[in-house]
């Protein structure tokens, strides 16, 4: 397990510097540079050059990538080119409001996809599981942004029940205000995520019912509440383990959509804002946050997976001496 | 039962959806295909409508103006701004030492005098007795020295004393007077000093290193502000203005300012609809005559722009188009219909004549405008060459109603046989390609384009303006004969108004002459605001609002 574990970690710096080269180099040939925001037609040449010195900007691609690499390691990812501050404590300062958000939306989405996913296997091919599997169909298929503004219109326009955008309400800092604030744009995130692992669910949930050890427990008179949650459901988590590992990244990096069109200040919100301007410390470390969690969670999932199913360490152990 | 159900369940999503679609956000497109409504003066010096000219009854005063930005800035420092967005987050905390107002005179602010010598070398300028920091410390001729200090750090000489690469003086005559001696007459000199940031010296220790780092300091409350108001919360989504007690030309009625960031698209709409914010710009005319219908409640006002938003022809090019094909092109094309298609009403555009705004001193009513005449344009297509051609068309997706425009001359010009190949880009995208020559050095970008769409803002005062540096433009940026350039400067450096009024006739006619730049609108700045929210066109400036002494909200 041990040798397992290490080999994982090789491959994730693999992939970490390869993340690293191919974002690099794909800002380095996206049009456009920050230096458009500094620049004006009435500067002369000379100002024009300080500038783009100042930022960095007269080196070629490699030279740029190679003294950001250098920095990186050392943890050190660079200052901003539009706030001249460091990149990680202005990307940390926003991480709480995404975990936040994220968090609440992961959970929101478990919590019903779950009970859902069983009764929707349980009462395979009846109207309630057509009602369930419309319902994850219309979650997949339904962009988030669009279904977002519908909440939007429903809360806000018209029922007046809800803000509209942000975190809080000025100069209110109570839970229950970020809680009002909340509600759309974790719906809006927990119907996405919540279709998916209904169906995966779902699936497995119909495969394990077919299994003789349901028979055997209705053989002894198990009620079917206690089949489908007491003995089904564990053998149904392991595909909702892969799924919550793939989704650590954007519990941590956010969304792009769900923060710009809830004015929710988030990282990903912050790094849409990066990447208009073209700031590329804070593009390449929210690239690498991402890319590194990512990465982690399906390695953090690959672990679990071994706890929530013995028969895979014993595989892996095997394999690796 | 169970093709009952879903039924009903598929009903229910769509008329869901249907209620998405028919909200108030409303695209380019969709005014395109809307009748215009002709109403407004085409020069409109700034109208109010609905009911703010009547005496309002005595109402209670609500203490909080709440303003929607885009994205929550994490330093609120003078300095680290330059797009529009974060000028008008700052507006009221720095002002400035002057301003030029619509009418070509000066809105004074930290000053209260300009002397100009009849050889319009020396400025002279007198800064207020009573301006003051937020902290109670005198602005004085110290923070603008300390202004010049940041610029020599910065760029390593003096930009506030500096014409054509040879600098001047700058002379400290007393604690609240300073001289800015040039060595050569230089008009547009008034608008390098209306722009500069005066930075408090006293804060940073006279160090322009210190102020190259604050971030820190302009990112926690109560820094020290020249404006109306300073700091006082800043959380994750928003920053609170309050105002200030000992401001220098009076307290302001409103109370608090509120910025907030408010989510994309439609949700700013929806979120002034229901009085999160007191206000917002409109830019279509769908949203205008939606506010309109509802004038009991909401204001709306209307000021020029001072922007001119035009079509060049990039001499770089692949197509390399020639005279005769630069003017079939302009011959076919209409801007009472690019008015009507791209805008679908007078309210939020008219059609120019000139390059320069009516905002500007020097422009000229009767300079002659280009004419439409598609007959004419098909013959010159057909001998020139043009027909059948593809031309790569470029413009900024950020700004409003260009991609509108920018499908109007596709069809008008498909009418002569030419193919627009329209690209739209974001700002960071659009700047490196369309000043390619002028401000990127040829960097290569420049072979990839045809035609471009670009607007100059804040086209006011006495000079040239942003014109001045098209026409004087730097490598043979945009095709135009050098005299352009020498008449530019004449301009710049004529100590008379006749004499220099006569120059920019001379210039103007010349460089439309060429069919390099054909000017496609001018812009009114149309926002909308609660009822309860008076004097937002107090002073008509954008990025708004650069004098928050005469807004108010009555509860």
């Amino acid at each position: 397990m041990v040798k397992y574990c290490l080999k994982k970690v090789a491959q994730v710096l693999i992939v970490m510097l390869l993340i690293s080269f191919f974002s690099f180099a794909i800002i380095d040939l996206a049009p456009g540079d920050i230096s458009s925001s500094y620049i004006t037609e009435d500067m002369t040449a000379e100002e024009k050059a300080i500038i783009i010195e100042k930022l960095g900007l007269d080196k070629s691609m490699p030279e740029q990538y190679l003294a950001w690499l250098s920095e990186a390691l050392k943890g050190n990812f660079g200052v901003s080119l539009s706030y001249k501050t460091p990149v990680m404590p202005m990307l940390t300062k926003r991480l709480p409001s995404t975990i936040l958000l994220m968090g609440v939306s992961l959970l929101t989405s478990l919590t019903l996809s779950i009970p859902l996913g069983l009764i929707a296997g349980y009462k395979k091919n009846t109207w309630v599981d057509n009602a369930i599997s419309g319902f994850a169909y219309f979650g997949m298929s339904i962009p988030s942004f669009y279904f977002g503004m519908l909440l939007i219109i429903l809360f806000t326009a018209i029922l007046h029940v809800l803000p509209s955008s942000g975190m809080h309400s000025v100069g209110v800092n109570t839970p229950l205000d970020t809680f009002q604030h909340m509600i759309m744009p974790v719906l809006t995130m927990a119907l996405g995520s919540m279709a998916s692992k209904v169906r995966y669910v779902r699936a497995n949930t119909i495969g394990q019912l077919a299994e003789e050890y349901v028979l055997a427990a209705k053989a002894k008179g198990t009620s079917s509440v206690t089949i489908l949650f007491r003995h089904v459901l564990k053998n149904t988590l392991l595909p909702i383990i892969t799924i919550v590992g793939m989704n650590m990244a954007s519990l941590v990096c956010g969304s792009f959509i769900i923060e710009s069109l809830f004015g929710w200040p988030g990282i990903g919100s912050f790094a849409m804002e990066a990447i208009g301007k073209r700031d590329y410390p804070i593009i390449m470390a929210y690239i690498m946050l991402s890319g590194f969690i990512l990465v982690m969670g399906n390695f953090v999932a690959d672990i679990l997976y071994s706890f929530a199913d013995p028969r895979i360490k014993r595989g892996i152990d095997t394999a690796n001496g | 039962m169970k093709k009952q159900f879903l039924a009903l369940l598929m009903a229910s999503a769509m008329v869901l959806s249907m209620a998405g679609c028919s909200s108030g956000e409303a695209t380019p497109g969709d005014s395109a295909a809307t009748p215009s409504t002709p109403t407004a003066d085409a020069e409109n010096k700034g109208t109010t409508e609905g009911d703010t000219q009547k005496p309002a009854e005595p109402a209670v005063q609500k203490d909080t103006f709440t303003i929607a930005i885009s994205y929550m800035p994490n330093t609120l420092a003078p300095h680290s701004g330059g797009s529009d967005d974060y000028t008008s987050m700052t507006r009221p905390l720095y002002d400035k030492l002057f301003i030029e107002n619509l009418e070509g005179g000066l809105d004074y602010y930290l000053a209260d005098k300009l002397e100009i010598s009849e050889d319009g070398k020396t400025y002279t300028v007198h800064i207020r007795d009573d301006a003051n920091w937020s902290d109670g410390t005198p602005i004085t001729t110290k923070d603008i020295q300390f202004c010049i200090d940041y610029s020599v750090h910065k760029y390593g000489y003096n930009r506030y004393a500096r014409v054509n690469g040879v600098e001047g003086t700058v002379n400290m005559i007393d604690e609240k007077t300073a001289q800015f001696v040039l060595p050569e007459a230089y008009n547009y000199f008034i608008i390098t000093l209306s722009g500069m940031n005066v930075y408090p010296s006293h804060v940073f220790n006279g160090d322009p290193a210190a102020l190259e780092n604050s971030t820190e300091y302009y990112s926690s409350p109560n820094f020290v502000t020249s404006g109306a108001y300073t700091v006082t919360e800043i959380s994750e989504d928003s920053f609170v203005c309050t105002a200030r007690d000992d401001y220098y030309r009076g307290t302001p009625q409103v109370k608090k300012v509120v910025m907030k960031v408010i989510g994309s698209g439609s949700t700013k709409a929806v979120a002034f609809e229901n009085g999160e914010i007191d206000y917002m710009r409109i830019t279509t005319v769908d949203e205008l005559e939606k506010y309109k219908a509802q004038g009991d409640k909401y204001n709306i006002y209307s000021f020029p722009e001072a922007r001119l938003n035009y079509l060049q022809v990039n001499p770089y090019g692949p197509a390399n188009l020639n005279d005769a094909q630069r003017e079939a092109l302009f011959y076919a094309i209409n801007g009472d219909e690019v008015i009507d298609g791209a805008y679908g009403t007078t309210d939020l555009a008219t059609n120019p004549n000139s390059i320069l705004t009516p905002e500007i001193s020097l422009y000229n009513p009767q300079t002659p405008d280009y004419v439409y005449d598609l007959e004419k344009a098909k013959e010159l297509a057909k001998s020139s060459g043009l027909e059948g051609m593809t031309l790569t068309y470029i413009y900024n997706a950020d700004r409003p109603n260009m991609e509108a425009v920018a499908v109007v001359l596709q069809q008008q010009l498909a009418q002569i046989g030419v193919t627009l190949n329209i690209e739209g880009m974001d700002s960071s995208s659009f700047f490196p390609r369309f000043f390619a020559v002028s401000s990127y050095g040829k960097n290569g970008q420049e072979l990839t384009w045809d035609l471009g769409t670009n607007g100059w803002d804040s086209m006011k005062g006495n000079t040239l303006n942003q014109a001045y540096s098209y026409l004087n433009q730097a490598d043979n940026a945009w095709g135009l004969t050098p005299t352009c350039g020498e008449l530019a400067l004449k301009v710049n450096t004529a100590t008379t108004q006749e004499e220099a009024q006569k120059l920019a006739d001379e210039v103007v006619e010349l460089a439309l002459a060429q069919h390099r730049i054909y000017p496609l609108t001018y812009t009114n700045y149309v926002i909308v605001s609660q009822k309860n929210v008076t004097g937002l066109d107090c002073s008509p400036i954008v990025p708004e609002f650069i004098d928050y002494l005469g807004i108010s909200v009555n509860g």
